[in-house]
């Protein structure tokens, strides 16, 4: 069972760092592609070989402490950074369960962990933390303000999450992320069910991960780099990495919960070999994700930075009550209209 | 049960060991030649002005504070979102007491004006 | 192997409260609740009570650290201040500890934990046992549901007939049941307590300043 569980973590893994690597170079041809630039095509074919090069560039940079920094600190922020955008990838199930020689495998790294969804928003709420601890540790003005900001920012839409969250529980009646995908099969996606969660759970989710028009931590015009201001090398890459690792997990999830995951709807009525099928599965999952993932940089290069009194008074006078509406509302469907 | 749970605690053992490994790789393999400028903080290029731990606003500390008070109530809605279709319209009507209260308590915040980011 | 990660888990929990209760810098002090609450958070999932153990990384980790971390960023240069206090209180605090912990101790082994067994003959009878090895959650009590886990985990078949594991849900679904029958009426007082506490929020956080206290918040706002 370890071995099997390190097997998968090693796959994972190494998928997600290669994908984001090439998903900061699809990032730059989006932007440079809605700008009506080129982009980077100097390195290799097409310029593939530009992630090569910038993390080549990131490992022999010097590594710099700034003396005023706290120095422990300032080196655990991203390590806390990175290990909470790995550990939610655990419960994600990338498909359904496969058979081979005989023996079924979960597509999920942890299955059958019993408090599920819970799991994710508990570690989103640790991830707080190093942004935080990176602000409050570097020693600089910049770096103070974006922490703060930032973390006033994730937990008052962590709310609207965890509200969002809520009517997707109450459609599905299960914490497990396979329970819910099952009934979803059942009973249709929850985007059609939940379609007002379903909102709330994608606008949290940019606020959550830092991306624009949310990403008032590091808005350069005004605090620089933000929170990462001073970190150089492997650590500000570090948290490059976990802030596109935390845009794969939220595509994942959002999938999950609102897309059925691995689902095709119909397709299990074609009469398919079930090992095809499950493989058609998890290609479906791959694709969900990447159309989540174009929709982030899509409206990166596409919708200005909010202002931070614009940001807070739409996480707390629009989306929170939105959200407790959205729960009344879900109550009744399930109960008047589902059964 | 609990060895369900073996494979999370693996990830994010593996996860810490990434991190520990990456953050410091650059100190093992890049160049290391520190001056007192280049270590000193950011500060678009002037030297810095007073010191970086300054009050700042209460603003954040009261966020954080009704931040709390939601989260709790939010956490009570799980265990009730998982069971409510179960017990059935009795559930519903609790609930909405329940949620009532609350959101009564969060007008009167929000006319009371605690929520105002000037 | 259960015993060894409980014991880890113990180790970080107490380790986290030693460096809170002993450290110069405040943020430290602040910082090392981190790892405490992680550890009970751990214990937790190590006695199957995997909804408070979420509970506990979501109140207290996501929130009410927070709330200390903030409160301790909002303070101007207190990362300098010593904040070891001096002797002379230290001995009451060692004896209200000592006498926290010998309660502690015979509320331990003062609880019978009972568990039913199988008797030699095929009967089943409760048992009444002091707490010993045979009570330890992960080592074959009553709540450990491996059994019940085995019994759902996904089947053969297509994707779409895989039998999902529904009822899985752990303890939440309990939770859930309880409060909407038997704890009714706690469930709604805790909804008047959260009221309560956001009404209170709201006065602190929100008095009316006086024109002369405008002034100066003005003067001084960053």
């Amino acid at each position: 069972m370890v071995v099997e569980a390190l097997i998968k973590i090693v796959i994972v893994l190494l998928t997600v760092l290669t994908a984001v690597s090439y998903l900061v170079l699809l990032e730059r041809w989006i932007s440079a592609w809605l700008q009506d630039r080129i982009g980077p095509n100097r390195t290799g074919p097409l310029g593939l070989f530009q992630p090569l090069a910038d993390v080549l560039k990131l490992l022999l940079k010097e590594d710099i402490e700034p003396s005023q920094s706290e120095k422990w600190i300032h080196w655990l922020a991203p390590v806390i950074s990175i290990t909470v955008a790995f550990s939610v990838l655990a419960i994600i199930p990338f498909g359904s369960a496969i058979i081979l020689s005989g023996k079924s495998y979960s597509l999920a790294i942890a299955s059958n962990v019993n408090i599920g969804v819970l799991y994710i928003i508990a570690l989103t709420s640790v991830g707080v933390y190093g942004i935080t601890l990176a602000g409050w540790s570097s020693g600089s003005k910049y770096s103070l303000l974006g922490g703060l900001r930032s973390s006033a920012q994730m937990i008052s839409y962590e709310l609207t999450l965890g509200l969002g969250l809520v009517s997707v529980v109450m459609l599905c009646g299960t914490l497990d992320l396979g329970g819910i995908i099952q009934s979803q099969i059942a009973g249709g996606w929850n985007i059609i069910r939940a379609p007002l969660g379903f909102m709330l759970f994608l606008i949290s989710s940019f606020a959550e991960t830092n991306r624009q028009p949310f990403d008032l931590p590091e808005a350069e015009p005004e605090l620089v780099g933000g929170y990462h201001t001073e970190y150089s090398s492997m650590k500000f890459a570090l948290f490059f990495l976990a802030e596109y690792a935390n845009m794969i997990t939220a595509s994942a999830v959002m999938s999950v919960l609102f897309l059925g995951g691995w689902h095709v709807p119909f397709l299990n009525t074609l009469g398919m070999d079930p090992s095809l099928l499950a493989v058609l599965g998890i290609l479906a999952f791959g694709l969900k994700i990447f159309a989540f993932i174009f929709f982030f940089m899509w409206v990166r290069w596409s919708i200005p930075r909010f202002r931070y009194d614009q940001l807070m008074n739409l996480g707390w006078k629009v989306l929170l009550p939105l959200g407790i509406i959205n729960i009344v509302i879900t109550a009744l469907e399930k109960t008047y209209l589902l059964h | 049960m609990l060895t369900n749970y073996i494979p999370l605690a693996l990830m994010m053992m593996v996860a810490i060991g990434f991190g520990v490994i990456m953050a410091n790789l650059s100190k093992w393999i890049g160049p290391r030649k520190p001056s007192r400028e280049k270590l000193s903080v950011y500060e678009s290029g002037m030297v810095p002005i007073g010191t970086t731990h300054e009050r700042v606003s209460v603003k954040y500390y009261i966020v954080a504070m009704l931040f709390i008070i939601f989260d709790i109530e939010i956490v009570f809605l799980y265990p009730w979102a998982v069971t409510f279709d179960k017990i059935g319209a009795f559930a519903l009507g609790e609930m909405f007491l329940f949620i009532g209260l609350l959101f009564i308590g969060y007008i009167y915040v929000v006319k009371k004006g605690a929520l105002e980011w000037d | 192997m259960f015993d060894i990660i409980f014991y880890i888990f113990g180790a970080i929990t107490v380790g986290g409260a030693l460096v809170t209760a002993f450290a110069r810098n405040i943020v430290y002090a602040a910082f090392s609740l981190l790892f405490t609450f992680f550890g009970i958070a751990g214990l937790y999932i190590m006695a199957n009570a995997d909804f408070l153990a979420v509970t506990q990384l979501l109140v207290y980790v996501g929130g009410i650290l927070i709330l200390l971390i903030f409160g301790v960023m909002l303070t101007s240069r207190i990362g300098t201040v010593d904040i070891r206090v001096g002797t002379g209180s230290r001995w009451v605090a060692g004896i209200m500890a000592l006498g926290l912990f010998a309660i502690l101790c015979a509320a331990f082994f003062g609880t019978a934990a009972t568990h039913t067994e199988k008797s030699a003959d095929g009967k089943s009878q409760v048992v009444t046992s002091w707490a010993t090895h045979a009570t330890r959650p992960w080592s074959g009590s009553k709540w450990n549901q491996d059994a019940t886990t085995e019994a759902l985990k996904p089947k053969y078949g297509a994707p779409d007939e895989v039998k999902s594991n529904e009822g899985s849900s752990g303890t939440s679904v309990e939770i859930g049941t309880l409060f909407l029958t038997d704890y009714l009426l706690p469930f709604e007082v805790i909804s008047v307590l959260i009221l309560v506490s956001l009404l209170g929020a709201t006065m602190i956080a929100r008095k009316e300043p006086t024109k002369e206290e405008e002034a100066i918040a003005e003067s001084v706002s960053v």
